[in-house]
C-alpha cells in the first residue's frame, strides 16, 4: 500500500486527494500514510497555499489544510519506485 | 522510578490536531506547568488533576508532543517514546480524532506493541457522527486491546468517564490484553530470531522495549534503536541481516520498513472495518466497492468455493498436457538410467534398487510437478492480489459458528501447503482451548502432499473435466468433517470462551510477476527437495522391504511388506482396500506423497500410464473415490503428530490425534462406500 503511494506520487498525483482516490483508501489513511512515508525520509511535504482544483468550489477548502497539502518524492523514495 | 512516585503518571500521547490540548486542559484546569524538554525546544506541559475530577485520588498529568507514530524521525517521536519507556507513565492515554480513526490507530497500535498500559478517548464522537461514522466502541476496545471512552472534549463530555478509567487502569483493574500485528511469514521467522538474540546479548533493551518490540524497530532501521542495541551486541546489523533485508526487497519489491509500516495499515484496516458503521451517504472507495461483494456475509461464502473450485478445475484442465510432458520425460530418463546401469555392469540388486528408488518412487511424484506448480501459482495469486485475507475474513465467521475461533482460518489455510506449519500457525491464537482446538482438526485440512495423491488417483481413474470436480468434493468433505468436529470438540474437550481479534485486511493489488514466481519457487523448491530426498530413502526402505525375506517374489505376499498387508486386511476388508492399498497407506504415514512411490513400487511399474492401467483392473472409481476420502481423513504424517506432541506439550493429544482420525476416516470412507453402493456406482 506504502509503494503504492509513492508510485502514485511519482507519475504526478501529489495531492491527497488524488491520492486517495488511486489508492482506494480514505482520505484519513492516505494522510497518514503520507506523514509515515515523509518521517520515513520518502516524502518530503510542499506547503500550498492555493487549494487543488477540486476542492476550489468547496467552502472549507481553506480550512482543509491537510487535503491541500503536497507531496514529492525524495531521492530515497525514487529508488523505491524504481525496482 | 515507579517506585518514588507519588501520584500516578497518565501521559498523554495523540496526533497532532486530535483535541490532545483540549484534553489536557480539561484535566487540569489551572494547575499547569510549562517548560521545554530536557534537551529539546520542544515545549513541555504538565499539571496535577483538577480536584473536581479526581476526588480522594490525584495524579500528575503530562502532554507529550503530537506524533503520528512512534518511531525515531523526529525530535517529538523520539521524546514521546522514550517517556513511554524511560518514565513508565502509571497510563497512557491515547487522544484519537474519532472521525480520522484510521490515520490515529496507527500511533495507538505502536503504543500498544511497545507495551504501553493504553486508554484510548475516542474524541471528537460528536464530528464522526456529524459525518455519518457510527463507532463501535466497545468492539474497539477489544480488538485493539485496552479501554476505549468516546469523548466531546471541548463540551468536557465524557472527560470524568475517561478519569475514572485511567484511574482502573492505573490500578490494573481495567480490560486488557496483549495484541500483535503479525508481519508475515518471513518477517515474522525474522523476528523471532532477532527478538532471541536480543535477549540474549542486549538484555537491558530486551528488557526496556521488550525483545520483539526493539526486533521489529532493527528492521524498520530505527536508529536510536540500532544504537542501544549495538551498545551490547555490536554484531547485531550483520551481514547476514542486510542479506535477508535485501532478499525480502527482492520479493516484495518494497524496502522492509515499508512493508511493516503497509503490515500495520493491514491490521488497522482490518480493525476499522469492523468498528465503523458509515452511512449510505459515505462515498465509496473502489477496495470497498469490492469489499462489498467478496467479504459480503451471503455472499462472500460461496464466491471464496467458486474460486476454489475455478483453482481446481484450472489447475487439472491446464495441467493435463504438462504432465504427459513430464511422463515421457521420466520415462525417458528411467530407459537412459536402465541402459546405463546395464552398461556399467552393476549387480542386478543394485540396479533394480535404484530404478525403484529414483524412477518408480522419485519418478513418480515428480510427474505430478506441473499440477503442483499450477496449484501453487494459484494460491500465490490469490495472496498478492489480497483476496486471501478476504477470504479469511469471511471464513472467520463461519469459524467461529462451527466452534473454532475466527483467527483459526489462518492455520487451516496454511494446512493446505503443510499441516506442519499449520499446526504452529496455531500459535497465534492466545486462549489455550482454541488452539487446542485448532490444532486437532487441522490435519483434516488435505495438505499439499494429500492433494498429490488426490491429483495422482483423480487423474487416473476420472475424466479431466470431472477430475477437478471429484478433488473438490473431497475439500467440501474436508470442510464438512471440520466443522463437525470443531462442534463436537469444543462441547466435549474446550471451553465456550472467545476471544475478539483483528483480522487484517491489506489493500487489493495487481501481484507482481518476480512475486508471484518467488512465492512459487519457494513451495515448489520443497516439494522437489523432498522427493529427492526423503521420498527416495522411504523408497529404498520400501524397496528393502518389498525384496526381503531372500527368495520372496519382489512386492509379493511373502515379502515383509506383504506379510503386514496381510496382517492388517481383515481391518479394512469392509472398506474394499486390499494388503498393496493399505501398506502404501501405512507408508504415508511417513509422508503423503510416498502413497503414490508405493503403487509404484508396489505394482512396480514407472510409467503413470502403466500404473493407472494396473490400478483399472484392481479398482473401480468409487474404490479410488473411497480410498482417496481415507487418505483425506487417516493419520497425519509423523513430522505432523510430532509437531502436535510439540504445540500442546502432551503425547495425549498426539496420541488422540492419531486415534480420532483414524476411527473417523474408517467410517466415512465406509459411509461412502456403502452410498456409493447404494447409488450404483459400484
Amino acid at each position: 500500500m506504502l509503494k503504492k503511494a509513492l508510485e502514485e506520487i511519482g507519475k504526478g498525483h501529489t495531492s491527497v486527494w488524488e491520492i486517495s482516490r488511486k489508492l482506494g483508501t480514505s482520505e484519513t489513511a492516505t494522510e497518514g500514510i503520507l506523514m509515515v512515508l515523509s518521517e520515513k525520509g520518502y516524502l518530503q511535504s510542499e506547503p500550498q497555499h492555493t487549494p487543488p482544483a477540486p476542492c476550489s468550489g468547496c467552502p472549507f477548502a481553506q480550512q482543509c489544510t491537510s487535503s491541500s497539502k503536497r507531496f514529492s518524492l525524495t531521492e530515497k523514495g525514487k529508488k523505491v519506485i524504481k525496482k | 522510578m515507579t517506585g518514588k512516585k507519588e501520584f500516578p503518571v497518565f501521559a498523554l500521547a495523540g496526533n497532532p490536531n486530535t483535541g490532545k490540548t483540549t484534553v489536557f486542559n480539561a484535566l487540569t484546569g489551572t494547575h499547569q506547568k510549562i517548560g521545554n524538554w530536557p534537551g529539546a525546544t520542544v515545549e513541555k506541559k504538565s499539571g496535577r488533576l483538577r480536584k473536581k475530577l479526581s476526588g480522594k485520588n490525584s495524579a500528575r498529568i503530562v502532554d507529550l508532543p503530537g506524533t503520528y507514530s512512534l518511531s525515531a524521525y523526529t525530535q517529538e517521536e523520539l521524546i514521546a517514546r522514550n517517556f513511554v519507556v524511560e518514565e513508565e507513565p502509571d497510563v497512557v492515554v491515547d487522544v484519537v480524532d474519532a472521525s480520522n480513526l484510521e490515520r490515529n490507530l496507527y500511533l495507538a497500535v505502536q503504543l500498544k506493541e511497545l507495551g504501553a498500559n493504553l486508554v484510548i478517548a475516542l474524541n471528537m464522537v460528536d464530528i464522526a457522527h456529524r459525518r455519518g461514522y457510527k463507532i463501535d466502541a466497545k468492539a474497539l476496545s477489544e480488538l485493539i486491546g485496552c479501554p476505549v471512552v468516546p469523548l466531546v472534549a471541548d463540551k468536557e463530555e465524557g472527560i470524568e468517564e475517561l478519569v475514572e478509567v485511567a484511574f482502573l487502569a492505573a490500578g490494573g483493574k481495567a480490560a486488557s490484553r496483549q495484541i500483535s500485528v503479525n508481519y508475515g511469514k518471513d518477517l515474522e521467522g525474522k523476528i523471532e530470531e532477532l527478538g532471541e538474540r536480543i535477549s540474549r546479548k542486549s538484555p537491558s533493551a530486551a528488557e526496556k522495549y521488550g525483545a520483539r518490540w526493539a526486533a521489529v524497530k532493527l528492521l524498520e532501521k530505527d536508529a536510536d534503536i540500532i544504537q542501544k542495541v549495538q551498545t551490547q551486541d555490536k554484531g547485531i546489523c550483520d551481514a547476514r541481516l542486510s542479506d535477508f533485508e535485501r532478499e525480502m526487497e527482492e520479493k516484495t519489491g518494497e524496502p522492509v520498513d515499508i512493508t511493516i509500516a503497509s503490515r500495520r495499515y493491514g491490521f488497522i484496516n482490518g480493525i476499522v472495518k469492523t468498528v465503523i458503521e458509515k452511512s449510505p451517504e459515505e462515498r465509496i472507495i473502489r477496495s470497498d466497492q469490492i469489499d462489498r461483494i467478496v467479504t459480503n456475509p451471503l455472499l462472500g461464502v460461496p464466491l471464496f468455493l467458486l474460486v476454489m473450485y475455478s483453482l481446481f478445475q484450472f489447475v487439472f484442465i491446464t495441467g493435463e498436457p504438462l504432465m504427459g510432458l513430464m511422463e515421457a520425460g521420466v520415462g525417458l530418463s528411467g530407459s537412459f538410467l536402465g541402459e546405463a546401469l546395464s552398461a556399467s555392469k552393476a549387480p542386478a540388486w543394485f540396479s533394480e534398487l535404484i530404478l525403484v528408488a529414483l524412477v518408480d518412487g522419485v519418478g513418480n511424484v515428480l510427474i505430478f510437478l506441473p499440477n503442483i506448480l499450477l496449484l501453487f501459482l494459484g494460491i500465490a495469486v490469490l495472496e498478492d492480489t489480497g483476496y486471501m485475507a478476504r477470504a479469511a475474513f469471511v471464513m472467520s465467521r463461519v469459524m467461529q459458528k462451527i466452534g473454532l475461533h475466527g483467527k483459526s482460518f489462518i492455520p487451516l489455510v496454511l494446512g493446505f501447503g503443510c499441516n506442519v506449519p499449520a499446526v504452529m500457525a496455531a500459535r497465534t491464537l492466545k486462549n489455550k482451548d482454541d488452539r487446542l482446538l485448532t490444532i486437532l482438526v487441522n490435519p483434516l485440512v488435505p495438505c499439499a502432499a494429500r492433494m498429490e495423491v488426490f491429483v495422482f488417483l483423480a487423474g487416473a481413474f476420472f475424466a479431466p473435466t470431472i477430475a477437478g470436480q471429484v478433488v473438490f468434493s473431497l475439500m467440501l468433505l474436508s470442510f464438512l468433517l471440520i466443522a463437525a468436529m470443531g462442534l463436537l470438540f469444543r462441547r466435549f474437550i474446550a471451553s465456550e470462551t472467545k476471544q475478539p481479534f483483528v483480522m487484517e485486511l491489506p489493500p487489493y493489488h495487481v501481484p507482481t510477476f518476480k512475486g508471484i514466481f518467488l512465492h512459487m519457487w519457494q513451495r515448489t523448491k520443497v516439494f522437489v527437495q523432498k522427493a529427492g530426498t526423503f521420498i527416495f530413502l522411504v523408497a529404498v526402505i520400501m524397496w528393502f522391504l518389498a525384496s526381503y525375506p531372500q527368495g520372496a517374489e519382489y512386492g509379493g505376499s511373502e515379502s515383509y511388506i506383504g506379510m503386514a498387508g496381510h496382517m492388517l486386511e481383515p481391518l479394512f476388508q469392509p472398506l474394499g482396500f486390499d494388503w498393496k492399498g493399505i501398506v502404501a497407506l501405512l507408508f504415508g504415514f511417513l509422508a503423503k506423497e510416498v502413497v503414490i512411490s508405493a503403487f509404484g513400487i508396489l505394482y512396480s511399474v514407472a510409467d503413470e500410464a502403466a500404473l493407472t492401467d494396473t490400478l483399472a483392473t484392481v479398482w473401480t472409481p468409487l474404490q479410488a473415490y473411497v480410498f482417496m476420502a481415507f487418505t483425506l481423513i487417516y493419520v497425519p504424517c509423523i513430522a505432523t503428530i510430532a509437531v502436535i506432541k510439540q504445540e500442546t506439550n502432551s503425547w495425549k493429544w498426539a496420541g488422540f490425534t492419531i486415534f480420532y482420525s483414524t476411527v473417523l476416516a474408517w467410517l466415512i470412507a465406509f459411509i461412502v462406500l456403502q452410498l456409493g453402493l447404494a447409488l450404483g456406482y459400484g
